[in-house]
């Protein structure tokens, strides 16, 4: 397979969320607002991406009985630099993000594409399928804060959009809405995968 | 070549690539925090100082919203070296707190209130003049309240409130009461915010009690009456 | 001036659910709810390991971390002490009890990945809780899950004799179930107001 081909399966065809429902956990909690998606979103690309390399590039010094726990090691070490980073230059952002960041390391898709894919591929070729499965992660949660944050706020990214006008939706800003959101995406990603065959 | 193939699946080398990861690993991270420290302090610093400004934002005419927004760290130094002073209590030297000073007149004090809500410890900086008669204002800092509910104590006018409510009276202090967002509050009334009862209580119990200890132990001495 | 732990306790539980409000344990509350008696065994240990493992990070944080400033490594400690608390767990029980081991054990290894303990205990260091309300919170939290998760299986053993859109089918329809679900503990924020 080659690069681009990576990219788009991992992105795309074998999205993490929609098609194999893994990492909803930190997913959700940050969708209320765009800005707090996208941050989030990047963090997990720079984790996905630079994890995958490394566990890749090293896949043959790994002894298979600490697999497991080399595997968390690298990833909770990006994890802490995404954190630190975070602290020092968008200290409000990293409050409102709160322990999420930490949650990335029990998020199951870095771990099942470290497992599936990183283990097996070269370091160029994990890379591009670690960024490829960030950035589909990253869409679906710009996707759900996209109308979370138009239907609570009437804002995208915190310009208003809506004046006054605009009865706020409550149920946008608390925590159903983001399930409900999730499951018309995956009920629309799964009519949509019928209908191709 | 034999001799590497053994090492590698001797019992020993899982340990031994476990200690060498962990090392690296450990090394680079134990680095960046020490870079990162700086300016998370300074950050601290920046933030505490605009805080602490803002309380008095009427009777500062150099700060406005647009200054507020700069950020910047020397404008706000400056500003905070010239209306604030840093003190601390003789009976608690760890506890720090500030005094509020217009052309040479100290006009109030900011004290550092810690309230314990529903789900956090809720910190806020209290304004008060140097009577103790009036707030002149609160300013919340850390929450960490239900999002939606008891988060919305950071809203501006709910905060805004409190400015002018009346403390200390003649024969005791004033407790100030929550009644329904909706209503018209009295002199000594707050506007809660509906659906967070309890995080909307902690901040004023948490205010009365902390200045009515301080009243009693630091500043009633001091009072001309 | 203290945060009474019996509050911590319930509101954990109801008003802000580890599950339906903070969204955290997901993953294996979506694959387990199927079963009834699974879901069961499962919340159990999940209860059983959250109130642990807090208890251990909070002594591990206070005096360890802290003192030394290793506070930014709290993630990758807090999840070697979890993975070890299980392992140790694991064998224990498989050691002295063959019976809880195949209707628990085979749960525990499920947990370490399970974001929900992870969270709980940074969510124990962000709120500066003492060690009562960390425990009061631990065990808050884990008994909040197994309600979740075991409401959950109930529904779902329900839903399957009814119709569900084919595109709903899995995971669609339980997130709107979690939703709703979610919606519902909102109406128990009214018990926060016992002071």
């Amino acid at each position: 397979m080659n690069k681009k081909q990576i990219f788009i399966q991992s992105a795309f065809t074998e999205n993490a969320i929609w098609t194999q429902i893994l990492g909803i956990c930190s997913a959700l909690a940050v969708t209320n607002q765009m800005k707090n998606s996208l941050v989030m979103g990047l963090g997990v690309i720079f984790t996905l991406a630079l994890s995958m390399f490394t566990i890749s590039a090293i896949r043959s010094l790994i002894p298979s009985r600490v697999r497991m726990m080399a595997q968390t090691f690298i990833i909770a070490f990006y994890v802490i630099l995404v954190d630190l980073f975070l602290k020092a230059f968008l200290p409000d952002i990293s409050q409102e993000l709160g322990p999420y960041v930490g949650l990335i390391i029990t998020n199951c898709i870095i771990m099942g594409r470290a497992e599936a894919f990183a283990t097996k591929n070269t370091p160029l070729d994990s890379m591009i399928d670690g960024i490829g499965a960030g950035v589909g992660y990253t869409l679906v949660l710009l996707i759900i804060s996209f109308i979370r944050e138009i239907f609570g706020f009437g804002a995208i990214f915190g310009y208003q959009v809506l004046g006054n006008w605009w009865t706020r939706w409550s149920i946008m800003v608390m925590a159903p809405s983001a399930f409900f959101l999730l499951a018309m995406l995956i009920w629309i990603m799964e009519i949509r995968k019928r209908k191709k065959g | 070549m034999k001799e590497k193939i053994n090492f590698l699946e001797s019992r020993l080398y899982p340990v031994f690539f476990m200690v060498i990861l962990s090392a690296i690993l450990t090394l680079i991270l134990a680095f960046s925090y020490q870079l990162s420290k700086g300016r998370v302090e300074m950050y601290q610093e920046l933030r505490l100082q605009i805080n602490l400004l803002s309380l008095f934002k009427s009777e500062i005419p150099e700060l406005n919203d647009e200054v507020i927004k700069e950020n910047n760290p020397e404008t706000m130094n400056k500003l905070y070296s010239k209306y604030l002073v840093s003190k601390t209590l003789e009976n608690r030297p760890d506890y720090q707190y500030f005094e509020f000073v217009d052309k040479g007149n100290t006009s109030g004090y900011v004290f550092p209130v810690s309230a314990k809500g529903l789900w956090s410890t809720i910190k806020l900086l209290v304004a008060i003049d140097t009577e103790f008669d009036k707030y002149l204002g609160i300013k919340i800092i850390i929450q960490g309240e239900t999002p939606g509910l008891g988060a919305r104590i950071t809203e501006n006018w709910f905060q805004e409130q409190f400015t002018g409510k009346g403390f200390r009276q003649i024969d005791g202090f004033n407790k100030l009461q929550l009644i329904e967002e909706n209503g018209n509050p009295k002199a000594d009334q707050i506007l809660q915010i509906t659906g967070a009862t309890v995080s909307s209580k902690a901040i004023i119990s948490g205010i009365q009690h902390d200045l009515e200890i301080l009243y009693k132990q630091n500043f009633s001495s001091a009072k001309v009456n | 001036m203290e945060i009474n732990a019996i509050i911590i306790f319930f509101a954990a539980i109801f008003t802000s659910n580890i599950l339906l409000t903070n969204f955290l344990g997901m993953c294996s509350f979506l694959s387990v709810s199927k079963e009834v008696e699974s879901s069961f065994g499962l919340g159990v240990a999940v209860f059983f390991v959250m109130v642990c493992t807090t208890a251990i990070n909070y002594a591990v944080y206070h005096l360890i971390m802290v003192p030394l400033d290793i506070v930014y490594l709290q993630y990758i400690i807090f999840i070697i002490v979890i993975a070890a608390f299980v392992q140790l767990t694991e064998m224990f029980v498989e050691r002295f009890s063959p019976v809880l081991y195949y209707t628990l054990g085979i749960f525990l290894p499920l947990i370490t990945v399970n974001c929900a303990i992870l969270g709980v205990s940074l969510f124990m260091v962000i709120r500066n809780y003492s060690f009562i309300q960390s425990i009061a919170y631990g065990g808050g939290a884990g008994l909040g899950w197994l309600l979740a998760i075991l409401s959950l299986a109930g529904l779902r053993q329900k839903l399957k004799l009814n119709r569900v859109p084919a595109g709903l089918r899995g995971a669609g329809i339980t997130l709107i179930i979690t939703g709703i679900m979610a919606l519902a503990f909102i109406g128990f924020s009214g018990i926060a107001a016992i002071q």
